[in-house]
C-alpha cells in the first residue's frame, strides 16, 4: 500500500467549469483560477500545449495565497485548489518551485519544525530570540530533534515522489 | 461544572517560534476556564505549506503529528493555528472516508514506533470557547471593558475554508467569534472585509502581494470604524498586528487599528495582567483601546 | 330614445397604471358637467369589486348606456360586457376608452395633454354612444371536423388529440410519409432516449385511428368558408402507386435501376426512384419519384410495375384535388434549417466534411446513410477530433436575429453522439453562451461538460478553413485562455438556425396569415394570451412552424391547439360579434364596388326585388369599413359605427377646449 499512490487527487470534476468567471472576482491575489483549470484541460489538444507550458512556468502560479475563495464561491463545485496545486507539482518536477519551500522541508529533516529560532520583537523596542523569549514567558523550550534520523529518511523518500 | 476537559495543545511551528503570544495567552486564559491543556513535546511541522507540493510528505506529517497528539488520550486537539488546523481537520475528515488511506498512514508510523489508534477530533480555538467552555461562562466573567467598543472578529481563511471539510462554522456566514466577543461584553458586527485573506500564505514566496493583501484586509476594515481587530491564527496576526506598521508605510497611511488575539482579550477579561498574555509584544497600537477595555 | 339616454362613465384608475399620469379627478369633474351623464371612478375597475360596482352603480342610477375609460378593449372588452350583461343591458351599448394605451402609457412625460386628451376621449365615446342601438350576437353550426396541415410530431400529436375525442381529422402530408424532422432524430435530449422509439408508436397510432384520414403526399390548395365551415381543396400529388392495393411488401424497390439524391438523409445518400423515405415510414407505401423514374422520363424499365405482385404500380395515375369541410384548421408545418451556405466563412457546401446538426443526425443512425457508424463525408474515416459550431446563422443580424432555441442542448447531445461512437474522439463545441433553461437541460449540459475530451471554448468560431489533408481548421478566440485558437478537426458540425418550413408560405398565403419578420414564423393572435390562436378565427397554430421550439415544447402547444379545435367543434356553434356591414338595399346601385375592396371575401351581389344589391355575410365580415369607404352611393355603414357616429366622435375630439389658461 503506497501512500503517494492514494493521496492522488482526481481532477475529473475540473470539467464541471463553465467560465462564469465568478472565481476571478473574488481571488484577492489578481490571479485567474479558472484558467488554470482550462490550461489543464486543453492539453489535450496539442495546438493549446503552450497554453499548458506558459502555465507551467509562469510565476502566477505561486501568488495562489490558498484563500480557497475561489472554491467556496464555485457554482460547479470545481476544486480550483486541487488543479493550482497540481500545477505547482509539475512545475516543482522542472524545478521551478522557489526555493522556500525547500528550505522549510530542510528545516524540518533537520529540527521537526518549519521554522527555527527567530527574532521577536516588542512594542518598546526589545529585541528577543525565541529561545529568550520562551524562557522569559514561562513557555517551554522548543522541541529537542531527538531521533530524528528514521523521520528525516522518510522524508526525504516521499519527497522524491511528490 | 461539567468534568474537567482534556485537550491535547499543537502550538504549530509559527506560534512556537515567533508569536508566542498565541500559546501563552491561550495556556494562561484555559487555567480559568476548567480546560486541562496537555501540551506534547514531540511533536512535528503538519506540512502545511507544502501540502500542494508534496501531498504524501504533507498527509505523512499530519498523520504523525496525530499519532504524536493523541499519545496522551486527550478528549481533542486544540490546534493554534489555522493551517494546521486545517491540515489536521482535513486530514482527520480523509481518513475517517478512506480507510485504505488510513491503514496506509498507519504502516507508515509503525516503521518509527509511532500509532495512531483512533481519529481524534481536531478543536479550533473559538469552538472551543464557543461550544467547549461555552458563551455563558464567557459571559459570567466579570466585566471591565466598555460595551461601546467595536470589535472586528478575523476567523482566518482556513478556520472555515473549504466547506467540504467540516468546521466549526458556517463558511460563508459564521457567528462563533462574534457571540465570544459579545459575551465577553464588546460589540460586534459582520463586515464585508470579514473573511479575506491576510496573506499571510504568500509571505514566503511573494512578500509584496502578502503584503497587498494585508493592506485590503487592515485598510478594508479600518474604514468600519472598529476600535479593535481580534483573530486566533498566529500568520493572520504576523500579518494584520506585527506587519501592519509596514504594510501601512508601504501602501496607504490610514490610522493604524489596534489587533488582539482573542484569547488576550479574554486574558484581561479574566483579570491577566498585560504581560500575562504578552501584550508587550503586539505591535499595533493596543495602547489606544487599552483604556476602554479594562478599567482599573 | 337617443336624446334620452343616460349614460354611465366608469374612470378607471388602473392602480397609478392611468391615474399616475391621467388626472382622474378632472377628467371627472370635466365630464360630469355633460348633460344626462353619471360620472364614477374606481382603483381596479376590472377587479371583482370593480364590476360589482359597476353593476350596482348601473342598475341604482338607472343609466342606459357605458362609457368605460380604462385598458384596452383588446383585453378587457368581455370583461366589461359581462357586466352589463348583469346589469341588465345589451352588451353593445358599451364604448371604451384606452385611457392607458392611448394617454397614460403614450405621454407619460405630458400630464395635463394626457388629462385633455382623456377628456376628450370620454366626451367623443358619449356622443358616440348615444346613437349606439342594442345588437345580438348571431350563433352558426360548426362542422365537426378538423384539418390538420403537417404531420410532424406536433400534427400528430394535435391529429390524435382531437380524433380521440370523437372528432374527424384531417392529416395532411406533403411528403409521402408522416414523421416529420424528429423521425430524422437519434436521440432527443436531454433523455438521449431513441427518437423513432418514441415517435413510431404514435405514427402508427395515427395510422390506425379510426377518426383519422391520413392524407400523405398531399398539399392544401385552397380554404374557402369561414370559421365552423372550411371548405379545402387538397391536391393529392400521384404516388403512381394505388394506395388501396400496395401491400407494404417493398419488393418494388430492389430492384429500381434508378438513383436519386436521398431528401430524408439530408443529401447525404441516394435513394431510389421508387423508394420509401426510411423503414419506419407511415404509411408504408412507396412513392415514385417522376423526376428520377426511367419509365416517367424515358419509357423504359417499369421494372417496379412487373415486380409487384398485388398490381399497385400505376404509372398512368394523376394529381387530384379532393375536397373536405371542417369547422377547424390547425397548421403545424414545422420547421427545416437555414441555409447555412450563406454564412460563407463556415465553408458549408464548399467542405464536404462540414455538416448540419440535422446531417450529423442521419449520419449516426442507424437507418442512416452509414447505418449508425459514423464516418466523415469526403474523409471516409471515422472522426479523431470533430468541432460543434453554435448559432451557425442564428442570433446573427446577418442572418437570423433570434435564437434557434434548440442549438445548444443539440450541440451537447451530438458532442455525447461522438463521444459514445468514437470513445477516443475529442470535441469541441464553439459557443459564446449555453442557453439551458429547460427541465434537466443544465443537468444534461454539466454531464457532457464532464466528458472527457468534450471541450468547451466560449467564443463563436470565427472561420473553417479547409487543409490540403481534407482536415478543417477552426480559427477562434478562447477567451479563458485569452488567445486565439486554431484547431484542425477531421469534421465539423454547424448548429444551424430554424426556419419555418418552405411550405409554411404557401398555407400562410391561402389562410391569410401573418408571419413574423424573419424566419417566417406563423404569427400568433397574441404572443402570452393566445399563443396557438391566429388572426384568423378558427385556425390555430402550433408546432416550430409557430417559432423555434423544441419536441416538448412543440407537443404541449399542439396539444393546447387540438384543445382548442375540441372546444370549438364540441361546442358545436360559433357566435359572431353584430359590429358588421349593413347595406342600405334603397340605396345601393349594385355596382361591386364594395365586392372587390373586401379583403374577406363577404360581400355578394343577390338579386332583391328585381335588383342588384350587395349582401354581406356577416360570418365573414370582420366590420373593417372598407366597403363603407369604398360605397359611392354611402349604401353601407358598420352597426354602431355609423358615419353620424363618426363624425360626433371628430367634432368631440376637436372641438372641446379646456378650460385652464395655456401658459
Amino acid at each position: 500500500m503506497v501512500l503517494e499512490k492514494l493521496v492522488e487527487v482526481s481532477l475529473e470534476t475540473l470539467r464541471a467549469c463553465y467560465t462564469c468567471f465568478k472565481c476571478i472576482g473574488v481571488c484577492p491575489a489578481g490571479l485567474r483560477p479558472n484558467l488554470f483549470v482550462k490550461a489543464y484541460l486543453s492539453t489535450v489538444f496539442r495546438e493549446l500545449r503552450d497554453v499548458y507550458e506558459e502555465i507551467v512556468t509562469n510565476s502566477s502560479l505561486w501568488s495562489c495565497a490558498k484563500c480557497l475563495k475561489c472554491v467556496e464561491v464555485c457554482p460547479q463545485k470545481v476544486p480550483l485548489n486541487d488543479v493550482i496545486e497540481y500545477l505547482q507539482r509539475e512545475a516543482a518536477k522542472r524545478g521551478l518551485a522557489p526555493r522556500a519551500y525547500q528550505d522549510m522541508v530542510e528545516n524540518i529533516m533537520g529540527t521537526f519544525l518549519a521554522f527555527g529560532s527567530q527574532t521577536i520583537v516588542s512594542r518598546d523596542g526589545d529585541f528577543y530570540t525565541t529561545g529568550e523569549a520562551r524562557e522569559l514567558l514561562g513557555l517551554t523550550p522548543l522541541p529537542e530533534p531527538n531521533k530524528i534520523e528514521k523521520f528525516r529518511e522518510r522524508l526525504k523518500g516521499l519527497r522524491s515522489i511528490g | 461544572m461539567a468534568r474537567m476537559v482534556k485537550l491535547a495543545v499543537f502550538t504549530g511551528c509559527f506560534a512556537l517560534s515567533k508569536q508566542i503570544a498565541v500559546e501563552l495567552s491561550t495556556l494562561r486564559v484555559l487555567q480559568h476556564l476548567n480546560v486541562e491543556p496537555i501540551v506534547p513535546r514531540s511533536v512535528n511541522c503538519c506540512g502545511f505549506a507544502f501540502r500542494g507540493l508534496y501531498p504524501s510528505m504533507s498527509l505523512y506529517l499530519t498523520g504523525r503529528l496525530l499519532a504524536s497528539l493523541t499519545a496522551s488520550d486527550p478528549d481533542g486537539i486544540l490546534t493554534l493555528c489555522n493551517g494546521c488546523y486545517l491540515m489536521l481537520r482535513e486530514a482527520v475528515h480523509r481518513l475517517r472516508e478512506d480507510r485504505r488511506l488510513l491503514e496506509s498512514v498507519r504502516s507508515y508510523l509503525r516503521d518509527e514506533g509511532l500509532e495512531l489508534r483512533g481519529i481524534p477530533r481536531i478543536v479550533h480555538p473559538v469552538e472551543l470557547l464557543h461550544d467547549i467552555v461555552g458563551t455563558e461562562v464567557l459571559k459570567g466573567i466579570k466585566r471591565t471593558g466598555d460595551n461601546n467598543v467595536l470589535v472586528a472578529t478575523h476567523y482566518g481563511c482556513h478556520a472555515l475554508r473549504p466547506s467540504t471539510v467540516p468546521s466549526f462554522d458556517n463558511s460563508v456566514n459564521p457567528s462563533k467569534m462574534e457571540r465570544i466577543v459579545e459575551a465577553l461584553g464588546f460589540r460586534a458586527r459582520d463586515y464585508p472585509e470579514r473573511l479575506d485573506c491576510c496573506g499571510a500564505v504568500l509571505l514566503a514566496t511573494n512578500p509584496s502581494l502578502a503584503m497587498k493583501l494585508a493592506y485590503s484586509k487592515i485598510s478594508g476594515t479600518a474604514r468600519w470604524g472598529f476600535h479593535l481587530l481580534v483573530t486566533t491564527c498566529p500568520y493572520c496576526f504576523e500579518m494584520l498586528d506585527a506587519r501592519q506598521e509596514a504594510v501601512m508605510q508601504t501602501f496607504g497611511d490610514e490610522p493604524r487599528l489596534p489587533v488582539m488575539l482573542l484569547t488576550q482579550l479574554i486574558g484581561l477579561q479574566l483579570g491577566l495582567s498585560e504581560g500575562d498574555v504578552a501584550l508587550n509584544l503586539n505591535l499595533s497600537p493596543v495602547d489606544k483601546v487599552l483604556p476602554q477595555i479594562v478599567r482599573r | 330614445m337617443e336624446g334620452s339616454s343616460r349614460i354611465g362613465v366608469f374612470l378607471c384608475h388602473c392602480g397609478t397604471n392611468i391615474a399616475g399620469v391621467v388626472d382622474i379627478k378632472r377628467v371627472a369633474e370635466e365630464i360630469g358637467k355633460i348633460p344626462n351623464v353619471v360620472v364614477w371612478d374606481h382603483r381596479f375597475l376590472c377587479s371583482a369589486d370593480g364590476i360589482d360596482s359597476m353593476v350596482s352603480s348601473i342598475r341604482s342610477s338607472g343609466v342606459d348606456r357605458v362609457v368605460v375609460a380604462a385598458c384596452s378593449f383588446r383585453t378587457h372588452e368581455p370583461v366589461f360586457q359581462a357586466a352589463l350583461h348583469r346589469a341588465g343591458l345589451n352588451p353593445y351599448l358599451l364604448e371604451i376608452v384606452s385611457t392607458r394605451e392611448l394617454c397614460s402609457w403614450v405621454h407619460e412625460g405630458e400630464k395635463e395633454k394626457a388629462t385633455e386628451k382623456a377628456i376628450r376621449m370620454v366626451r367623443a365615446a358619449i356622443a358616440k354612444i348615444r346613437d349606439n342601438r342594442p345588437l345580438e350576437r348571431r350563433r352558426l353550426p360548426v362542422v365537426p371536423a378538423a384539418l390538420v396541415v403537417g404531420g410532424g410530431v406536433a400534427g400528430i400529436r394535435a391529429a390524435l388529440d382531437i380524433a380521440d375525442s370523437g372528432f374527424t381529422v384531417y392529416l395532411i402530408e406533403r411528403g409521402a410519409s408522416i414523421g416529420g424532422n424528429m423521425a430524422r432524430l437519434d436521440k432527443t435530449f436531454p433523455t438521449l432516449d431513441c427518437s423513432i422509439c418514441i415517435l413510431g408508436p404514435l405514427m402508427n397510432a395515427v395510422a390506425q385511428h379510426p377518426n383519422i384520414r391520413l392524407l400523405t403526399y398531399s398539399e392544401v390548395v385552397s380554404v374557402e368558408g369561414r370559421v365552423g365551415e372550411f371548405v379545402v381543396k387538397i391536391l393529392r400529388k400521384p404516388r403512381y402507386i394505388k394506395e388501396s392495393l400496395c401491400k407494404g411488401c417493398l419488393i418494388c424497390i430492389a430492384k429500381c435501376p434508378a438513383r436519386a439524391i436521398d431528401e430524408f438523409n439530408l443529401k447525404l445518400s441516394h435513394r431510389k426512384a421508387i423508394y420509401v423515405p426510411y423503414p419506419q415510414a407511415v404509411p408504408r407505401i412507396p412513392v415514385i419519384d417522376p423526376d428520377a423514374c426511367l419509365y416517367l422520363r424515358k419509357g423504359i424499365c417499369r421494372t417496379c410495375e412487373k415486380l409487384c405482385p398485388t398490381g399497385a404500380v400505376d404509372f398512368a395515375q394523376r394529381g387530384e384535388v379532393v375536397e373536405v369541410r371542417v369547422g377547424s384548421i390547425i397548421v403545424a408545418t414545422g420547421f427545416e434549417e437555414y441555409d447555412i451556405s450563406s454564412v460563407y466563412e463556415y465553408g458549408y457546401g464548399r467542405y464536404p466534411n462540414v455538416v448540419t446538426g440535422l446531417q450529423l443526425e442521419r449520419l449516426v443512425s442507424s437507418y442512416g446513410p452509414t447505418e449508425g457508424r459514423l464516418t466523415v463525408p469526403g474523409l471516409g474515416i471515422e472522426p479523431r477530433r470533430v468541432a460543434i459550431i453554435n448559432c451557425a446563422g442564428s442570433r446573427d443580424e446577418r442572418h437570423l436575429p433570434y435564437c434557434c432555441r434548440v442549438g445548444c442542448m443539440a450541440s451537447l447531445k451530438h458532442a455525447w453522439y461522438i463521444k459514445h461512437l468514437v470513445p477516443e474522439a475529442e470535441v469541441l463545441i464553439f459557443a459564446d453562451e449555453i442557453r439551458a433553461s429547460g427541465k434537466n437541460f443544465e443537468e444534461f449540459y454539466r454531464r457532457i461538460r464532464l466528458l472527457p475530451g468534450v471541450y468547451i471554448v466560449k467564443s463563436r468560431a470565427s472561420e473553417v478553413r479547409a487543409n490540403p489533408s481534407g482536415t478543417l481548421s477552426i480559427k477562434a478566440y478562447d477567451p479563458v485562455l485569452n488567445r486565439e485558437v486554431t484547431v484542425e478537426v477531421d469534421l465539423v458540425v454547424l448548429e444551424v438556425g430554424i426556419v419555418a418550413s418552405r411550405s409554411t408560405e404557401a398555407v400562410r398565403n391561402i389562410l391569410k396569415l401573418g408571419a413574423s419578420p424573419t424566419g417566417g414564423f406563423l404569427l400568433e393572435l397574441h404572443p402570452k394570451l393566445n399563443p396557438v390562436e391566429t388572426a384568423v378565427d378558427g385556425v390555430y397554430i402550433c408546432g416550430a412552424a409557430a417559432g423555434p421550439k423544441d419536441i416538448p415544447e412543440s407537443v404541449a402547444q399542439a396539444s393546447a391547439a387540438a384543445s382548442k379545435v375540441i372546444a370549438l367543434l364540441s361546442r358545436g356553434y360559433i357566435e359572431i360579434q353584430p359590429h358588421t356591414a349593413r347595406v342600405v338595399e334603397e340605396l345601393c346601385s349594385g355596382c361591386r364596388i364594395c365586392v372587390t375592396a373586401c379583403a374577406y371575401g363577404a360581400i355578394r351581389i343577390v338579386e332583391r326585388g328585381g335588383r342588384n344589391v350587395a349582401s354581406v355575410d356577416e360570418v365573414l365580415c370582420k366590420g373593417c369599413g372598407s366597403c363603407v369607404g369604398s360605397c359611392p352611393s354611402g349604401a353601407i355603414e358598420i352597426q354602431n359605427l355609423k358615419l353620424s357616429q363618426v363624425e360626433a366622435v371628430m367634432s368631440e375630439m376637436q372641438g372641446w377646449e379646456p378650460y385652464v389658461q395655456r401658459a
